[in-house]
């Protein structure tokens, strides 16, 4: 086992194999040999820590502010493992263009968390989190990315195209069409 | 809010009735007034619709201030972008991330990476005018937001006549690619295409295509691509085979042969660490044997042979100590047809010892051949079997079953696909199941043994039968994650 501490000083006891998908810490493992000492990280909050690196127990449920219930009569099934154990998309990309349930669920109606976890990933080194196809239509298989539209519209992003720019990027899709 | 047809109605009955006995003047002056009436609220709506999209813009900007996303450092979007460009879609997906705000555009534009998916450029004739230039203006901005990285590139010349302007276009490309295909789907391509590609320097040049090529017409090109100081990999789908290939360089090659040349390619190629043969087998055995050929660095070798009723005549002479991946697809052969003999595959298989996957397509091999080729392929960790009804049966599959108390059959499998089989000739529902079932522990199960068992668990189980695999099997394999079996 691992002590991990967290920017709000919360201590994690983590299975080192869990763990070690983040190469920054398995570096840090690595370097500093066994030893007891608690590893800190100071740019990861222990609620993000814990979406990454501990599987829900049961049904999930979640409010439309994203928060996570204990019951309520909307049931999303949480996933069976961390979110840090499952393959990353490069991983699984031969087999399936499926966004994992966690992915929807997050993109969906948790951002503010969604981009903690990203930044977490990121500094943290974990490939399988960072590299999830977050701006991909997850509603059905081999879809490409969303449209410009439902991006904006999903993110909150506002188009700030010039006319000049949206005649460009007319132009630019009917080529792609014609292609 | 739109007016309903009974107030349409209403306004009708009104104004026929209260006008009765007005004058033809009073009539003109009325329509002018409510003309007068009507410009005034279209002119109030314009103002009040301009002033709804100004709210509502400014609504959105707000927004656009707070959303969680802008928390994203800048550093971090082509990393996301690039997961989201999907190889089969890549231009649309680029495109339309490049398209969401003036930020996103300016970070894409400013990361070839994004850019550099395998561009299919048709060279045919067929756009004129300004469709023509839109064409051309878009292609080359496409092309240069790759730069300074090397691209793959398809060529199609499915006409004998060639747009030249988007030629050019390409042609300016030629020192950045990396990999090249040259589909000719027409009989004849232009003179001039063919020395402009002979001419280009091919400096990245790493991976060729030549599919469909015939001998008549290309030669100059090929010469040029001989001297293209990075290319390691060919793919010739041809029945014409140029000689002045460097083929000692080759470390990839695909290609069609006549079970004549077959040897003698290969023995050109003392590099290949991939080959994918596409070859006749023979249909009478040569008289004289030919020396062992030794392909030290082969790790993935992929035979598929037709018609004739031999192919140990390339087995017999081939030494592959470093092969890992061996695919064998007997494809288009006549039943009874394919001589399989166990002993001269086993005495290959000797010489190609650290095999860990195997596929057969199409094959009449019998449930002992394949034993026999897995019992010599101890590090067997994958296995495809293809439309091969003959050697999948209750047999087999038990012996796969891992019992406790017994060493199974390819205790290191893991990755098994069964494709285009069907249940009742030889084998049941129940005992695939039960051998599936039998090599698969969740996590926990795992962690819970004091001693681990001697077969690895699935990584990867696939199977996708000539008829619908009903919710029978998918419940006997239950569970399996969605992840690890996957029901056709």
């Amino acid at each position: 086992m691992v002590l991990l501490v967290t920017s709000d000083n919360e201590q994690f006891q983590t299975e080192k194999d869990i763990v070690e998908r983040s190469v920054l810490i398995k570096n840090m493992l690595e370097d500093v040999g066994e030893s007891d000492q608690p590893i800190p990280l100071p740019n990861v909050s222990s609620s993000v820590l814990k979406k990454v690196t501990q599987p829900s127990t049961g049904p999930t449920e979640i409010d439309v502010r994203g928060r996570y219930l204990s019951t309520a009569s909307t049931t999303v099934e949480s996933p069976s493992r961390p979110p840090i154990l499952e393959q990353s998309q490069d991983e699984t990309r031969k087999r399936t263009t499926d966004i994992s349930e966690w992915d929807q669920k997050f993109i969906t109606v948790d951002q503010e968390m969604l981009f903690e976890i990203i930044l977490a990933a990121n500094y943290l080194d974990i490939k399988s989190l960072l590299c999830r196809r977050w701006l991909q239509d997850g509603s059905q298989h081999d879809q490409g990315a969303r449209p410009p539209e439902e991006i904006r519209k999903l993110f909150n992003i506002v188009n700030d195209f010039t006319p000049e720019e949206e005649a460009q990027i007319k132009k630019e899709n009917e080529w792609a069409e014609d292609r | 809010m739109a007016a309903t047809l009974s107030s349409v109605h209403a306004v009708v009955l009104e104004h026929r009735e209260r006008n009765k006995k007005s004058s033809r003047a009073d009539i003109e002056r009325f329509i002018q007034e409510s003309e007068l009436k009507l410009a005034s609220l279209e002119s109030q709506i314009s103002a009040l619709i301009e002033l709804r999209d100004r709210e509502r813009t400014c609504v959105a900007t707000l927004k656009d201030l707070i959303a969680p996303i802008h928390t994203l450092p800048v550093e971090l979007l082509p990393e996301i972008f690039e997961v989201a460009i999907r190889a089969e879609s890549h231009v649309e997906d680029a495109l339309q991330i490049s398209q969401v705000c003036s930020g996103w555009r300016q970070v894409s534009h400013s990361t070839p990476r994004l850019w550099t998916g395998k561009m299919w450029i048709n060279l045919r004739e067929d756009t004129h005018g300004d469709r023509e230039q839109v064409y051309v203006d878009e292609l080359k901005a496409w092309l240069l937001r790759s730069v300074p990285l090397t691209i793959p590139i398809t060529l199609v010349l499915d006409s004998e006549s060639i747009n030249n302007r988007i030629l050019d276009e390409v042609m300016r490309t030629a020192p950045r690619w990396r990999s090249l295909t040259l589909k000719m789907e027409s009989e004849a391509p232009a003179p001039s295409f063919v020395s402009r590609l002979a001419e280009s320097k091919l400096n990245n040049l790493e991976e060729l295509g030549l599919l469909r090529f015939d001998k008549d017409v290309d030669r100059a090109a090929l010469l040029s691509f001989t001297t293209a100081p990075r290319l390691r990999k060919l793919e010739i789908l041809s029945n014409f085979l140029p000689m002045s290939m460097p083929w000692s360089r080759l470390t990839g090659l695909t290609f069609t042969s006549s079970t004549l040349t077959v040897l003698d390619i290969l023995a050109q190629c003392p590099n290949l660490i991939q080959a994918v043969v596409r070859a006749a087998g023979w249909n009478v055995l040569p008289q004289a044997r030919r020396d062992i050929l030794t392909l030290s660095h082969l790790r993935t070798l992929d035979l598929r042979f037709r018609d004739g009723q031999h192919f140990v005549p390339l087995s017999d002479c081939l030494s592959a100590p470093a092969l890992e991946e061996l695919y064998l697809d007997f494809w288009n052969r006549e039943t009874d047809r394919l001589f399989w003999t166990s002993a001269h595959f086993t005495a290959f298989q000797l010489r190609a010892a650290n095999i860990t996957q195997l596929g057969f397509e199409d094959s009449l091999l019998t449930v002992d051949d394949l034993k026999i080729a897995i019992h010599h392929a101890p590090s067997l960790t994958h296995l495809t079997l293809d439309n091969c009804g003959a050697c999948f049966d209750d047999a087999f599959a038990n012996a796969l079953c891992y019992k406790p108390d017994t060493t199974p059959l390819a205790p290191n499998l893991h990755h098994f696909v069964l494709f285009r089989f069907d249940f009742g000739d030889n084998f049941t529902e129940d005992t695939l199941a039960r051998m599936i079932v039998s090599r698969w522990w969740t996590d926990t199960e795992l962690a819970s043994r004091l001693v681990p068992p001697a077969v690895a668990r699935w990584t990867h189980v696939e199977l996708n039968g000539n008829r619908y695999l009903g919710e029978e099997l998918a419940d006997m394999l239950k569970d399996l994650p969605s992840d690890v079996l996957i029901l056709l």
